[in-house]
């Protein structure tokens, strides 16, 4: 053995990668050669100074340092890279083999967390004593600017009714936003279309008052102006009020009938309606009591046109199909009716 | 070693599981910043960076590896990238020995040195040599570990490895000596 091949051995051998027969003949080499004998030994000793250098410890925790950054991100999923050949810095174990069930996996799985609990929310909202909320004038005036839709209503969708309750995305959404507010819900709707099937399987709100929930799937708009209501207004899902079917029409949850639905809010003493054009730019809101309509812009809230403020009720919400013109019927408290229309070009209200 | 157990529930999505499982690399992780890069706000930073891309990147860790030597590739690898544009290292001249002499300097192979002053010999080495040392003396990897963390072909390991002890009895030798570093 040469000096040269003694020294790969005592390398080895510091790392306690020498079998015995090759140790005994690295030894006997070092006992008849002084300056294999002194590299072992330096070999030695610096081996063990390195073994002994402190574990170091970071002065404080890292991941609590992380934590708020964390929260803010998700985990990739898991996808398949081609293995590199060579060496070289991969960040990443090279594992072509890909895991693309687990991929998509993940997004189901996180997607069904979300719906269930929009179901949950929905469910135990739905059980909430929403009657008291609700009294006669409400009601009438509920079953008015409902029939009046359905009445403008392609018939299909008169028949999808109950069904088409199902594929709201309010629902689900709407459920978990309770109580954060119609703001809130309506945003969150335009953001996550994703249906949810039993939201509308719910219990009956009310009896005989089934006030449908807004579900129209991206045309709600934030009612900035109407804060009024409050968060306790948020809408419920699903009417599933068989004893009215036509307060469960599928206006509130098809997404292609959201050009002439209503949608009816409650607040704790003031009923809304509220109806978007067909083309979803703006919405009509009145109230059930005051015989007073308001336009809006639907994307920010903004106020078109107000009429004056006055008291009866206003029936027979209806968008033209080109939205410029919203058509309705006010009733006053002494019980006369005047057809009234509101033009987009002139911004007014005229008589029909 | 981590439970295998927490790294399934963390890939399965169990969010607490995941900060768990960082939690218990967290100073595996620092340790071998902090002898990489020599200074220990670079490697607290480096650290954590290395915490992140290890959160976000949990699903591509396959079980064929183990998952320290995944761990560490992600650790050395920040660490390589932020070295290549980091300050400059600190000379051995410059530093303040320690010594612990004895009268025979010729026979006195290696006296106990301070350990900063192995960190800074280990400073010295070029990225590769300076990499396997840490992780075989930090984290008492195998040649196979080593090899599996970098990516390198086995006896590219070694030699590296052999090749980074002979510097650094070279470097600590001289500085028993009071030579000058040529």
């Amino acid at each position: 053995m040469n000096c040269q091949e003694g020294m790969e051995l005592m390398q080895r051998y510091v790392d306690g990668d020498l079998n015995e027969q090759e140790s005994s003949r690295m030894l006997s080499h070092v006992d008849t050669c002084p300056d294999c004998a002194a590299m072992l030994e330096r070999l030695t000793r610096l081996s063990s100074e390195l073994a002994q250098l402190p574990r170091v410890l970071p002065r404080y925790s890292l991941v609590d340092a992380i934590l708020p950054e964390l929260e803010l991100l998700t985990p990739e999923p898991a996808v398949s890279r081609p293995q590199e050949e060579h060496g070289g810095t991969q960040s990443d174990v090279p594992g072509p083999r890909s895991r693309r069930p687990a991929r998509n996996t993940k997004l189901y799985r996180r997607l069904s967390g979300i719906i269930a609990a929009g179901i949950v929310a929905g469910v135990i909202l739905t059980t909430q004593p929403w009657g008291q909320l609700f009294n006669k004038p409400q009601q009438e005036a509920a079953g008015l600017a409902l029939d009046t839709p359905s009445a403008n209503m392609p018939s299909a969708q008169a028949s999808s009714s109950t069904e088409s309750l199902s594929p709201t995305s309010a629902d689900g959404i709407g459920g978990e936003e309770a109580g954060t507010g119609f703001k809130d819900f309506s945003q969150k709707i335009a953001q996550d279309p994703s249906p949810t099937e039993k939201g509308t399987a719910t219990e009956p709100r009310v009896s005989g008052g089934s006030e449908p929930a807004p579900a129209q799937a991206d045309r709600i708009p934030t009612p900035r102006k109407f804060n009024a209501i409050g968060p306790t207004d948020s809408p419920v899902p699903a009417p599933a009020d068989k004893a009215d079917p036509s307060a469960t029409m599928g206006i509130m949850t098809d997404p292609s009938f959201t050009s002439n639905s209503g949608s009816i809010n409650s607040s704790n003493d003031q009923l809304l309606v509220q109806f978007a054009s067909p083309d979803g730019s703006k919405t009509a809101y009145t109230q059930a009591d005051t015989g007073a309509v308001s336009i809006v812009n639907t994307s920010d809230g903004s106020l078109v046109f107000q009429s004056e403020p006055r008291t009866g009720t206003i029936t027979d919400l209806k968008w033209s199909d080109d939205g410029k013109t919203l058509t309705y019927t006010w009733t006053n408290t002494s019980g006369q009716a005047k057809a009234l229309s509101w033009s987009a070009e002139s911004n007014k209200e005229t008589e029909r | 070693m981590v439970e295998p157990e927490l790294i399934k529930a963390a890939q399965a999505g169990d969010r607490e599981a995941l900060v768990t499982l960082l939690r218990d690399i967290e100073q595996q992780v620092y340790r071998t910043a902090y002898y990489l890069l020599n200074h220990e706000q670079d490697a607290l930073d480096a650290s954590q960076e290395a915490l992140i891309r290890i959160y976000t990147k949990i699903n591509s860790y396959e079980e064929k590896a183990q998952f320290r030597t995944w761990v560490q590739r992600i650790v050395t690898n920040i660490c390589i990238d932020k070295f290549r544009r980091k300050r400059p290292s600190v000379s051995i001249d410059e530093h303040d020995l320690v010594f612990h002499s004895s009268a025979d300097v010729e026979t006195e192979v290696l006296s106990a040195y301070a350990a900063e002053d192995i960190r800074e010999a280990i400073g010295k080495l070029p990225d590769h040599h300076r990499t396997v040392v840490v992780l075989r003396y930090l984290q008492d990897f195998s040649y196979n570990e080593i090899a599996e963390s970098l990516n390198l072909p086995l006896n590219t390991v070694k030699s590296y490895l052999f090749r980074a002890r002979q510097q650094l009895q070279f470097l600590l030798h001289d500085y028993q000596k009071g030579g000058v570093r040529g």
